[in-house]
């Protein structure tokens, strides 16, 4: 399809919208991770300091 | 009170922030990465090719809002730094945290898509030039304020640190914004500016616009969910985020 080849600039134009795709969902997914660890890590805290 | 100086009250009490900012991330989430979206299936499928880059100019649909809000997000986390300084506002400090990942991935990919941009339109991927050369400067600037804080063990020492650093380094700001115009080289001006008629044909700026307001909306989902954490973390001894781990159980927040 000609519309891939972008013109002759397939190779400039994927490349740079590609890292871009990974680049946005791995931005808008890491909070998601961060905040499930510093629940978990403060659960495991409190749970500790119940015990005492 | 009216309703606004009451909203705003709240907002600096802790759980208040925390809860009620849930509901904001993820509209920012929606109305970001839908525009996102948008923006880029438009911009690569449906704009015509420029008559001198060809299909080449295609690449400002994500350079320039990324270049363009990572200095934003530079000057938003200089003025968290002032804002720290003067009044030691707690909420200013998570900001810089917050945000300060964020602008240097920003930043990185500016520099990364202008390179790949200017090898076909240049004829060169990097020059040191007043624009290129400022930009990396501005990479150096987030990575440094990254640094500082890793350094620096007393959490109010690295916040006032980062803070000096932050306001300092604003003198790239303009150097970047004016770089174009003041000195010789290779970067083209700006298409779009205030109180000049823009330089750019509609057909290829809605698309810009368009994914302009996904990144800055996107980009506002993640520093206000970042906010979030660094509340909760920072409050970890309060009876209010005891609760809310408590309640954690099935809720998949």
């Amino acid at each position: 399809m000609a519309w891939f080849e972008m013109g002759g600039y397939a190779a400039y134009v994927w490349p740079v919208f590609g890292v871009a795709l990974v680049l946005v969902i791995g931005l808008a997914i890491a909070p998601r991770y961060r905040h499930r660890r510093l629940l978990d890590e403060l659960k495991g805290e409190h749970e500790s300091e119940d015990q005492d | 009170m009216n309703w606004f100086t009451r909203t705003f009250h709240k907002m600096g009490s802790p759980p208040f922030f925390y809860r009620g900012a849930e509901i904001w991330v993820i509209w920012l989430y929606i109305i970001g990465l839908g525009a996102l979206m948008i923006g880029t299936v438009w911009g690569l499928g449906f704009t015509p090719a420029d008559r001198l880059q060809g299909d080449s100019f295609r690449i400002i649909y994500l350079h320039v809002p990324a270049a363009h809000l990572s200095q934003l997000i530079y000057l938003a986390i200089a003025v968290a730094g002032f804002v720290y300084l003067v009044w030691r506002m707690k909420m200013a400090d998570v900001f810089m945290m917050s945000a300060v990942w964020l602008g240097a991935w920003l930043t990185a990919f500016a520099l990364f898509s202008g390179i790949v941009w200017g090898i076909p339109t240049w004829g060169t991927g990097w020059v040191w030039d007043a624009r290129t050369t400022s930009v990396l400067v501005q990479l150096f600037l987030f990575l440094g304020l990254i640094v500082l804080r890793v350094a620096i063990p007393n959490s109010q020492r690295a916040a006032l640190a980062v803070a000096v650093l932050a306001i300092v380094g604003v003198i790239n700001i303009p150097i970047i914004k004016y770089s174009v115009d003041w000195f010789t080289t290779l970067h083209q001006p700006a298409s779009i500016q205030i109180g000049n008629p823009i330089g750019i044909d509609t057909s290829m700026l809605w698309p810009l616009l368009v994914n302009t307001i996904g990144l800055y909306a996107l980009a506002a989902g993640v520093i206000l969910y970042y906010m979030r954490i660094y509340v909760l973390r920072r409050e970890r001894g309060s009876e209010w985020v005891r609760e809310v781990v408590a309640n954690q159980r099935g809720d998949s927040a």
